[in-house]
């Protein structure tokens, strides 16, 4: 009899990796299913696995720019010189708009309460022999799953035994 | 040489992975574009992905800027030293920056919108694209990259970001640049100086003309390295899901359920 094996992804080439080396284990019945993004995600900064598109850095960068110049203008006049105005005037313009993003971000998304980091993003079900279980749940651990989860196919079984018991 | 050959031309593309850059179709606010024109003409366009228009505007104002002296007289300007600043501006060329100034903020602004609605259009359309090209120049490839990554490279250095994430037009541009505007203002020097403590000594060889480049250029590559990684890995993702729904939802498959070991 044999064991279907859930296990969840993020999305990256060790999943394609998972795929590919099952198969070569002439592992063929592999059934994924990619998840939808929530909209909003709590997180306030970007990262690998996680980005809403939500930028902090737009306005930041923008009068970083704006100020830096200006302050590298007033410091041929001032006492610290272009160099020292210009960083003081960047590192203020940045500091602004980060602020202002971050306060704008915040008023939005208190209107939408999310909850976690998101982890799972896609869930790949693997259907092998039960002699094959080891091997599938350490390919799908070592290509960096998620979770893993090996279920018996008991509903399998017992349709058989009423398809039998008809016969 | 293409993993991938089209039958049926589409009409849009999200993407394009070649050994000289990577393009990519994403969501952009056109305001913030044309705020990049506004920083430094041909900015707007690099972020488009429009590099030879890009190009044209930007030595164009680099030329102008150069024989005008405009970047001195906007340091006399931000000094309250206005006779100065009209005494060092060219009458000659002066003129000659308005047009082509506002043309750039315009036509950046515009083109990202357009864009923005190609985006959406390619999206929906959800043809596949070249996401591996391999050639004697190369090899590119889609893959995530880390946007903090990116920021830390830029701010190291203004093109390390862009190399990170293969824009490499973008990144031989600002690298040129940057080297230049460095070297003609004196930037290191002064930083030396100021370190030293000696700020009169740092005013006197910090060139002012070429120094006012350089914040535009830094906080350029910065905004630009981030941005299109933090688009690059959304790619990434939404190709990986195409790809995995395309080939890997067996019709037969059936779902059994059962206790877990």
């Amino acid at each position: 009899m044999g064991l279907q094996i859930f296990s969840t992804f993020q999305h990256s080439h060790y999943l394609e990796l998972a795929i590919s080396e099952l198969k070569e284990y002439k592992i063929e019945d592999i059934y994924a299913v990619p998840l939808d993004n929530r909209k909003l995600d709590s997180k306030m900064f970007d990262t690998m696995h996680a980005m809403d598109g939500t930028s902090l850095v737009d306005t930041a960068l923008i009068l970083a720019m704006m100020c830096g110049t200006v302050g590298v203008a007033r410091g041929f006049v001032l006492d610290w010189g272009p160099v020292f105005w210009g960083l003081i005037g960047s590192a203020s313009g940045f500091a602004a708009g980060f602020a202002f993003d971050v306060i704008k971000t915040a008023i939005k998304r208190k209107k939408i309460k999310t909850g976690k980091t998101r982890l799972g993003e896609i869930i790949i079900i693997v259907q092998c022999k039960n002699e094959q279980a080891e091997l599938v749940e350490q390919t799908l651990w070592r290509n960096m799953a998620l979770g893993v989860a090996v279920t018996s196919m008991q509903s399998l079984e017992r349709n058989q035994a009423v398809l039998a018991d008809k016969n | 040489m293409n993993n991938f050959r089209n039958k049926y031309r589409n009409r849009y593309y999200q993407a394009n992975f070649t050994p000289f850059g990577t393009i990519q179709l994403h969501q952009r606010n056109p305001h913030i574009v044309a705020l990049w024109s506004v920083a430094f003409p041909g900015f707007g366009h690099f972020l488009i992905h429009k590099f030879i228009t890009g190009f044209a505007l930007f030595f164009w104002e680099f030329y102008i800027n150069q024989v005008t002296h405009l970047n001195t007289a906007m340091m006399y300007s931000f000094n309250g030293d206005i006779a100065k600043a009209k005494e060092i501006l060219d009458e000659r060329y002066i003129y000659l920056y308005i047009p082509v100034y506002l043309f750039a903020i315009w036509d950046s602004y515009r083109t990202a919108v357009d864009e923005n609605m190609i985006h959406l259009l390619a999206k929906r359309e959800n043809a596949k694209f070249t996401t591996f090209s391999i050639n004697p120049f190369g090899m590119n490839f889609i893959s995530k990259k880390k946007p903090l990554v990116a920021f830390a490279w830029s701010l190291a250095f203004p093109s390390l970001g862009q190399m990170y994430i293969h824009r490499i037009i973008g990144a031989l541009l600002l690298l040129i640049m940057t080297i230049v505007v460095i070297l003609n203002s004196d930037l290191v020097e002064g930083i030396h100086y100021c370190m030293l403590g000696d700020f009169g000594r740092a005013r006197e060889v910090v060139d002012e003309q070429w120094s006012l480049y350089f914040p535009s250029i830094y906080f350029y590559g910065i905004y630009d390295a981030y941005s299109n990684t933090v688009e690059l890995g959304k790619l990434f993702s939404w190709e990986q899901a195409d790809f995995l729904k395309r080939h890997h939802q067996p019709q037969n498959f059936v779902l059994h359920k059962g206790e877990k070991i």
